[in-house]
């Protein structure tokens, strides 16, 4: 009895533990977004406001800025994922010289310190007139997120049975036929895994977003990244609040309308 | 009667290992052709080539008289089973197999039509709405069965169809599926490593080791006439005594006399049909009938007999035999083995 109930304490410290991790800064941000008066060691604001709501709102840019952010991170989805597929499962299904250095190759964006990175593919863009694009972005973020769908979706592919593809062969489908009706329903689940990595990356994407973007281009991180240097911790809260909105809807949309989808494809 | 399958000296090798050399085999009508071998001797290979996976070294394959060599599976009209049935999880029973029907477009109602037959070909139309996860192994089985015979395939391709299911169900499924190959009438190569359910089965067998046929014929030829030590081995149950001659003429196994050019002799003796006998008991031998000398030294309780192991002097194997009598552990006994039970080869 003794022994279960300090399995039961330790279990219970872990849960706190981990909650505190995952929810404690979203609290603090959302307590901040709403303090007109805040000061350490109070575990309370003094004062409350929605002051600072109510002029992110009237400003309108920050929700410019959103529906910017939401707009290269979808088209970026599209891109990044229809051109990882392809690759992924060439990369699953065939043996191809030097493997292993083409899909390190595809990390080498990530394994440099990002900002020598983007300020380099700036002044590229720059030079071929992609800055200050909307277009330049997404260009940026498809290069630098095809990394985790490439890996993402080559594992998925990976994990189908070959034999699943040999049946349909078989049965006398065509090499396509065969992707698009075995391969292709079999790998969604992670080819939405994929989708979801690369939306919430680009949706909190800052430093390609500014070197590429600036002046004219404000997303909603570069926008957040300005109000806090501005000593504005309150807009840049809400902003960050707001930031999370897009990614939660998609997150659940994609996985409901997909599934549907999914289902729906398979009655027929 | 009509070659329906034909493959011509099929050669293939990876690396160093052969795993077809130059293989010839042959289904005439509705036969069914077990391809029997031990692992690695090339049989899958074989079965693989003929789906249309293996791409060839060289060598020709022939269905209905068309060459199909270098055609992609998906044009083959052949219906492979799987060994792990690989049914696709993402599919419904009935969409499992009514798939090859909507790749040949067909129309909605033909398609019913010949999905429920075969559904109730196999007895399994009651499970056309589940997902394979939801079926056990042998339901899993027969869809990957009614996936394959919708078609109508000019030949079936069965890799090893019995080898997951448990003892007692395989051997009511060896009736089944003769029975069921017999009214379809579809020609069929069946590929097994187990030589009684090939014996049961087939109305011919191949025997493969090493990438290379060693014999072709009905399982009444291949287990009385094995026309190579390996294969007297490999079919039936069997214990072997090897004597070595030391460059003598004749050899002396028990009472036989046997003339020697090479340096070993090898007696194959059927374990299943050979007497165990007490050592004084008179027992009339006719010519050419085997019998040794051995001690028994020690016993297995199979249950209807048993099975002993039998040391003969002069040879280092021991024997194994089954017989229903009753002997002791140091008892010495005698052994008969009737012409035609057992089989003698030189190497």
């Amino acid at each position: 009895m003794r022994f279960s109930i300090w399995r039961i304490t330790l279990k219970v410290i872990f849960v706190v533990f981990m909650l505190l991790i995952m929810i404690g800064p979203l609290v603090g941000i959302v307590i901040w977004s709403f303090a007109r008066v805040w000061y350490w060691p109070s575990p309370i604001p003094q004062e409350f406001t929605l002051r600072y709501w109510l002029e992110v709102f009237r400003q309108g840019r920050v929700l410019n800025s959103l529906m910017l952010s939401v707009t290269i991170a979808l088209l970026t989805v599209v891109f990044s994922i229809t051109l990882a597929i392809p690759a992924a499962y060439g990369f699953a299904r065939y043996k191809l010289p030097f493997e292993r250095v083409l899909l390190l190759l595809f990390l080498m964006p990530q394994t440099f310190p990002q900002l020598p990175v983007f300020i380099n593919l700036a002044s590229i863009f720059g030079r071929m007139g992609l800055r200050g694009n909307i277009w330049g972005i997404i260009l940026a973020h498809t290069m630098a997120s095809l990394v985790f769908s490439l890996w993402i979706i080559t594992a998925t592919f990976k994990s189908i049975p070959v034999e699943l593809e040999h049946v349909a062969q078989n049965l006398g489908a065509s090499r396509f036929k065969t992707f698009w009706t075995v391969t292709f329903p079999l790998a969604i689940p992670g080819i939405i895994a994929g989708a979801i990595y690369v939306f919430l990356w680009s949706m909190g994407e800052f430093t390609a977003a500014f070197f590429i973007g600036a002046p004219f281009i404000q997303t909603a991180p570069v926008l957040m990244y300005t109000s806090s240097m501005g000593y504005n911790l309150q807009i840049a809260s809400v902003i960050a609040i707001i930031l999370v909105i897009p990614s939660l809807i998609f997150m659940v949309l994609i996985e409901r309308f997909l599934k549907a989808e999914y289902i729906a494809g398979l009655g027929g | 009667m009509m070659v329906v399958l034909q493959t011509q000296n099929l050669c293939k090798s990876y690396g160093q290992v052969k795993a077809l050399d130059d293989v010839n085999v042959y289904i005439e009508d509705a036969q069914l052709l077990a391809v029997i071998g031990p692992s690695g001797s090339g049989k899958t290979t074989l079965l693989r080539s003929i789906a249309g996976f293996v791409e060839l070294d060289s060598g020709k394959i022939l269905i209905k008289s068309k060459d199909v060599t270098n055609l992609p599976p998906e044009k083959r009209n052949v219906a492979m089973f799987f060994q792990n049935y690989a049914l696709w999880p993402h599919m419904t029973v009935f969409e499992n197999v009514a798939y090859g029907l909507k790749i040949r477009k067909y129309d909605k109602n033909t398609i019913r039509e010949r999905v429920e037959w075969a559904l109730d070909f196999l007895d399994i139309r009651s499970l056309a709405e589940r997902k394979p996860s939801q079926l056990s192994g042998g339901q899993q089985q027969r869809v990957a069965l009614a996936r394959a015979i919708v078609i109508q395939p000019d030949v079936l391709l069965l890799d090893e169809p019995l080898s997951n299911l448990d003892a007692k169900i395989r051997m009511r499924i060896r009736f089944e599926l003769k029975a069921l190959q017999k009214r379809l009438k579809i020609p069929t190569l069946y590929v097994t490593h187990d030589q009684e359910e090939a014996l049961s089965i087939a109305d011919k067998i191949a025997i493969m080791h090493n990438g290379k046929v060693l014999q072709v014929g009905t399982p009444e030829e291949v287990y009385k006439n094995p026309v190579d030590l390996f294969i007297a081995d490999f079919i039936g149950v069997n214990s072997v005594v090897k004597v070595k001659c030391a460059g003598e003429k004749l050899v002396e196994v028990g009472n036989l006399k046997l003339p020697v050019q090479k340096e070993t002799v090898y007696v194959v003796i059927r374990a299943e049909e050979t007497k165990v006998l007490p050592i004084q008991q008179r027992f009339d031998i006719a010519e050419g009938d085997l019998r040794l000398e051995g001690t028994i030294i020690g016993k297995l309780y199979l249950g209807s007999k048993y099975r002993y192991e039998i040391k003969i002097e002069g040879v280092d194997e021991v024997l194994f035999i089954n017989s229903e009598e009753v002997y002791n552990v140091n008892e010495q006994v005698q052994i008969i083995s009737r012409k035609g039970n057992f089989f003698i080869y030189e190497q």
